[in-house]
């Protein structure tokens, strides 16, 4: 171990080393258990000056925390964060695509009803579009439980849980209630 | 670039996945947090184990570390908030006279005691403070001045070159021998 390397772990040590030559330093200590060392009892004697030392007894435990961190994975990488001068910036834009989205969405809602469709052939087969059922709701009481077991039954692919036998699964799933 | 700033070069190392600055993170800060961690946990064993955990519970938080605070300063926190959970989870676990113990078998008290009385893990504050205070005691007086305006005062070596009245390059010259001096007997007594 030079003295040029242990004159830069003092500095370092001070925070005076430039950041290419610490660089450089600390791809060295990586290597070099005597530049490791040095490191350690310099800081020895900085805790020891300014009476940082434990009490009793100054107990190395950093061979206990590397062979505890042995096992753990490199550090995994920084969640992406957006600097602080940004977040304004995402804010309207995330504002601005939702009224994007709520502008179109209503445009197409309002497009006219049933306009025909070009039928599609592909081979021989001729695709005709279904026309969309729309069933409008006319204010008249409905009269619930008739109906829904037949549709509970006939969709139960929607079923959350399809091990499950017999009529359970639909209590969970499936409910109605009368406005008074 | 600092104390600080040190920390943080050592810090965006390990986030870049480089587990040996944090080595040297853990010899830079040990002894301040198992200082820290003794004012809560009595028993040393305990203490240096919730200092482990302190270690590693900042190396598993290190990620989300944005450097808005010194690294110490955030060591700190995690050191008293793992201390005071200790005490916590003790306050909850029976006592060692309820525990059913095997005669003969050795408890993990006695276990952590002997693993902590190796010579090279055990040394005594005292005789590392005297070694170190007689090294500076016979260390010229530009040196000694060197050294304790940086050690004991926190002066950067600019303050230090005003101060001094020499060059920047002299006092890190200086901080270095007399760090130098006072190695040659803190290494013969580590060794």
């Amino acid at each position: 171990m030079s003295s040029e390397r242990r004159e830069q772990i003092s500095a370092l040590l001070d925070g005076e080393l430039s950041e290419r030559e610490a660089g450089q330093l600390l791809i060295e200590m990586r290597t070099d258990p005597d530049l490791t060392s040095a490191w350690s009892r310099y800081h020895l004697m900085g805790d020891a000056l300014c009476q940082r030392l434990p009490d009793t007894a100054c107990p190395d435990i950093s061979r206990r925390v590397s062979l505890a961190l042995e096992h753990e994975p490199a550090c995994p990488p920084m969640r992406f964060r957006l600097q602080s001068r940004w977040k304004p910036a995402a804010g309207v834009a995330v504002a601005a695509a939702l009224a994007g989205v709520g502008f179109f969405g209503l445009n197409r809602n309002q497009l006219p009803e049933q306009e025909a469709q070009p039928a599609t052939t592909i081979g021989s087969v001729e695709f005709r579009p279904l026309p969309i059922a729309t069933v409008k709701w006319n204010g008249q009481p409905v009269d619930a439980s008739s109906r829904l077991s037949a549709y509970i039954v006939n969709h139960q692919q929607f079923n959350s849980s399809p091990q499950t036998q017999g009529l359970t699964p639909y209590f969970r799933v499936v409910t109605h209630e009368t406005q008074p | 670039m600092g104390e600080t700033g040190a920390d943080a070069q050592l810090v965006k190392r390990v986030q870049k996945g480089d587990k040996k600055a944090f080595d040297l993170l853990v010899l830079k800060y040990q002894q301040r947090i198992i200082k820290l961690v003794s004012r809560y946990v009595r028993d040393p064993t305990d203490a240096l184990d919730v200092a482990q955990d302190t270690f590693l519970k900042a190396y598993r938080a290190l990620p989300n570390f944005r450097g808005d605070s010194a690294f110490y300063t955030w060591l700190y926190r995690i050191a008293i908030n793992t201390a005071k959970n200790y005490l916590v989870t003790q306050s909850r676990r029976p006592t060692e006279s309820d525990n059913f113990r095997v005669e003969g078998e050795p408890g993990e008290l006695e276990s952590m005691l002997k693993d902590l009385a190796t010579p090279e893990s055990l040394l005594i504050t005292d005789e590392i403070k005297e070694t170190i205070a007689e090294a500076i005691e016979q260390l010229p007086d530009d040196l000694r001045t060197a050294i304790n305006l940086r050690e004991v005062e926190g002066l950067s070596y600019e303050k230090i070159a005003d101060v001094m009245t020499c060059p920047i390059g002299t006092v890190r010259s200086r901080i270095f021998r007399a760090r130098e001096a006072i190695d040659h007997r803190l290494k013969a007594l580590l060794e």
